[in-house]
């Protein structure tokens, strides 16, 4: 794999580093993403996995610089060779919607309901492309078309209201995708849609990139959408990074007990019926003002003193530099089920978090 | 929407069959007889008496108002008792310059109120929302009758910019005409400036607020057309009903600074018919300002179906 990591090095779109934003609030500041790296190939496609409040829709914000002005953002962000930290207003009006394009969760408020939708896909065309009225329209049929849209040339007249869900997100994605840009953040594009159209949605952009070439970020809270349809995944908790991987690794391999809290988490259809769902016990942290530690440690069964007072560092496992994780005592390596063993045994983690007591401190490890 | 608009045209004749009741019904309460207000006041008694025959007035109120409606359907408003013209050529002689005074008004409100509640609206508390609201709060505050002679003071008593009063037909001269009408626009669109204003400030700090707000910025969409393109449309229902319903308001307030300003408008002819007792001058130019009341209010309902698309496909 490493010679892979070569193969992109040479053709890295995005570069992230270091990006931490946060947001000030009378309690404290909220520090919604912390430190978070990440590289991007052209036509690569990296899925990043959280669950709310892991700080995967800011980071993606924070690249698009779309966060509230009250937000406060660190760290580089590059772009073709141009930082995007530092790009003035009338620069960045030139990259956005044109070389970075994003899509929303929420299709159904992700368009203007007073304008009609054809207005909405040519408006770009003209800012970017230059086109005039009719070459703009004959463009937005084509996208309309290309998303799988049934009569695009009638439907260009429509207004939102008058499509359905999975509809309207095909039109976001029209949109977004109307200049051709180089990257697109998808930010949960099929949360918000049903089953049979998320299924649509996620082969129409994946298409989409192998297509055209475009790199995509794909942003959700479930890995099973990750999994076939992306080359890498990065999984985020409290606004760091605790593991990224090559996708095909990560199903087979992982050291976080969060990844693997994660993927115990989504339902199987081998597992007996009426098997109880793994939750995550706990529930996500508030990052208000936080102190040195792992963020995950207050939920961790492996959770040690070192968890609760030392940051982990993001490091690559011993035999693998693709595969980076930060964990004190990951899963699958020894001290990682000693510390398991020892806290089942008292029924506490380091953190004060209650579990169940296990007398020889064997139960089966985390399902993963 | 056929059966939308007839429902509406009931409705709006309903209003002003009421409307008209009452004024009539205020008009014949009223201490005070026209026959004085036209004979003066050391009229004989017979004289009085011949005078109430010749006009009607010695029938019962509902006889009269019955005649005076059947009149009105037959389109003839009555003749008036002190300049002893119809009703319908003094309305439509003093018509132009209240029209002018108003259309100018609102375009003025309007111009100056779109922009700075929007800009208002993009930073919330910033330095021109604040400003914005300060200023506007002393327009609000300031009726025409405290702002006409401040204008006046300062306008035409100190700088001699604009003559104090006074009228001049649009035809006969432009620059005269507008030099006369622009401190009474001032001084009718302080009020509509400032709720204007605010209405547009509030309504579009909830639409910034919302998705495609965002996704438009992600476009790479410049401020001002994700503020003027975006959002305005969207947050101008507010906007809409006010101007609509101010329309009254401002035909109130026009009375003053016409008065104030001796401006051979609307609002001068009914005082004067007021003030003499002129019964079918002042029913006639009520019923007028009730009609463009209504169907002004009328016309922002379908003004909605404009703005907002969706409200298209509803039932009425």
């Amino acid at each position: 794999m490493t010679s892979t990591r070569e193969l992109w090095s040479q053709d890295i779109i995005l570069s992230v580093d270091d990006l931490s934003t946060w947001f000030p609030t009378p309690f404290g500041a909220v520090h919604a993403v912390d430190g978070v790296s990440l590289h991007l190939a052209s036509g690569e496609i990296v899925g990043i996995v959280g669950e709310s409040g892991s700080g995967k829709s800011v980071l993606a914000r924070s690249i698009m610089k779309l966060t509230p002005e009250s937000a406060i953002t660190r760290g580089e962000v590059t772009f073709a060779g141009r930082a995007l930290t530092t790009v003035s207003p009338a620069e960045g009006r030139a990259i956005w919607g044109k070389e970075i394009a994003m899509i929303f969760q929420n299709p159904m408020t992700s368009l203007n309901p007073v304008m009609k939708i054809g207005k909405q896909i040519t408006e770009s065309l003209k800012l970017h492309l230059r086109l005039n009225t009719a070459d703009a329209r004959r463009r937005a049929i084509e996208l309309l078309a290309l998303v799988g849209i049934p009569e695009p040339a009638a439907r260009i007249k429509a207004y939102p209201y008058e499509l359905s869900g999975g509809m309207r997100q095909r039109v976001c994605i029209a949109m977004a995708i109307a200049c051709a840009p180089r990257l697109l953040l998808a930010d949960e594009p099929t949360t918000a849609l049903d089953v049979t159209i998320q299924r649509q949605i996620l082969d129409l952009l994946a298409d989409l990139c192998s297509d055209t070439h475009m790199a995509m970020i794909l942003i959700t809270h479930d890995l099973g959408v990750v999994a076939r349809r992306t080359d890498r995944v990065m999984v985020m908790y409290g606004g760091r990074v605790v593991e990224t991987a090559p996708t095909v690794k990560l199903f087979v391999r992982h050291f976080h007990p969060y990844t693997a809290a994660l993927l115990s988490a989504i339902p199987r259809l081998h597992r007996p019926s009426h098997t109880r769902l793994a939750a995550i016990p706990g529930r996500p942290i508030d990052i208000i003002d936080p102190k040195p530690g792992c963020r995950f440690a207050p939920r961790c069964e492996r959770a040690q003193p070192r968890c609760t007072n030392e940051d982990p560092p993001l490091t690559p496992a011993s035999d693998d530099a693709a595969h980076l994780f930060a964990c004190f005592y990951p899963v699958g390596t020894s001290q990682g089920d000693e510390a398991l063993r020892a806290n089942r045994l008292v029924g506490r983690n380091a953190a004060g978090m209650a579990m169940p007591v296990v007398s020889n401190g064997l139960a089966e490890p985390l399902d993963a | 929407m056929g059966r939308y608009v007839a429902r509406k045209l009931i409705h709006m004749v309903v209003v002003l069959l009421l409307v008209s009741f009452a004024t009539s019904l205020m008009l014949d309460l009223t201490p005070g007889d026209p026959a004085y207000a036209i004979l003066g006041d050391q009229a004989t008694p017979a004289a009085v008496k011949s005078l109430h025959q010749e006009l009607g007035l010695d029938r019962p109120f509902y006889v009269r108002y019955g005649d005076w409606l059947s009149n009105l359907a037959r389109g003839d408003l009555g003749t008036s008792y002190e300049y002893k013209q119809s009703v319908s050529s003094l309305i439509s002689q003093a018509l132009p310059v209240t029209a002018e005074l108003i259309v100018l008004t609102l375009l003025l409100a309007l111009a100056i109120a779109v922009p700075l509640g929007v800009y208002s609206a993009r930073r919330v508390g910033g330095i021109v929302d604040r400003g914005t609201t300060f200023v506007t709060s002393i327009f609000v505050s300031a009726p025409p009758f405290i702002s006409v002679p401040f204008l006046v003071f300062l306008f035409v008593l100190t700088w001699h910019i604009f003559p104090a009063t006074g009228w001049v037909k649009f035809g006969d001269s432009p620059m005269d005409n507008l030099q006369h009408i622009v401190l009474p626009v001032i001084a009718l669109s302080l009020w509509p400036v400032a709720a204007f204003t605010a209405a547009l400030r509030s309504d579009t700090v909830a639409t910034l607020q919302e998705d495609f707000i965002l996704s438009a910025r992600a476009k790479g969409l410049s401020t001002r057309s994700i503020l003027f393109r975006h959002a305005l449309r969207p947050s101008s229902f507010s906007l809409m009903t006010l101007a609509g319903l101010s329309l009254g308001t401002l035909i109130g307030s026009a009375v003053i600074v016409e008065y104030l300003f001796a401006l051979p408008g609307i609002g001068s002819l009914i005082i004067s018919a007021i003030n003499v007792h002129d019964i079918p001058l002042v029913q006639g130019v009520v019923m007028f300002t009730a009609v463009v009341y209504v169907v002004m209010n009328t016309a922002v309902d379908i003004l909605y179906r404009y703005l907002d698309p969706r409200l298209r496909m509803q039932k009425a």
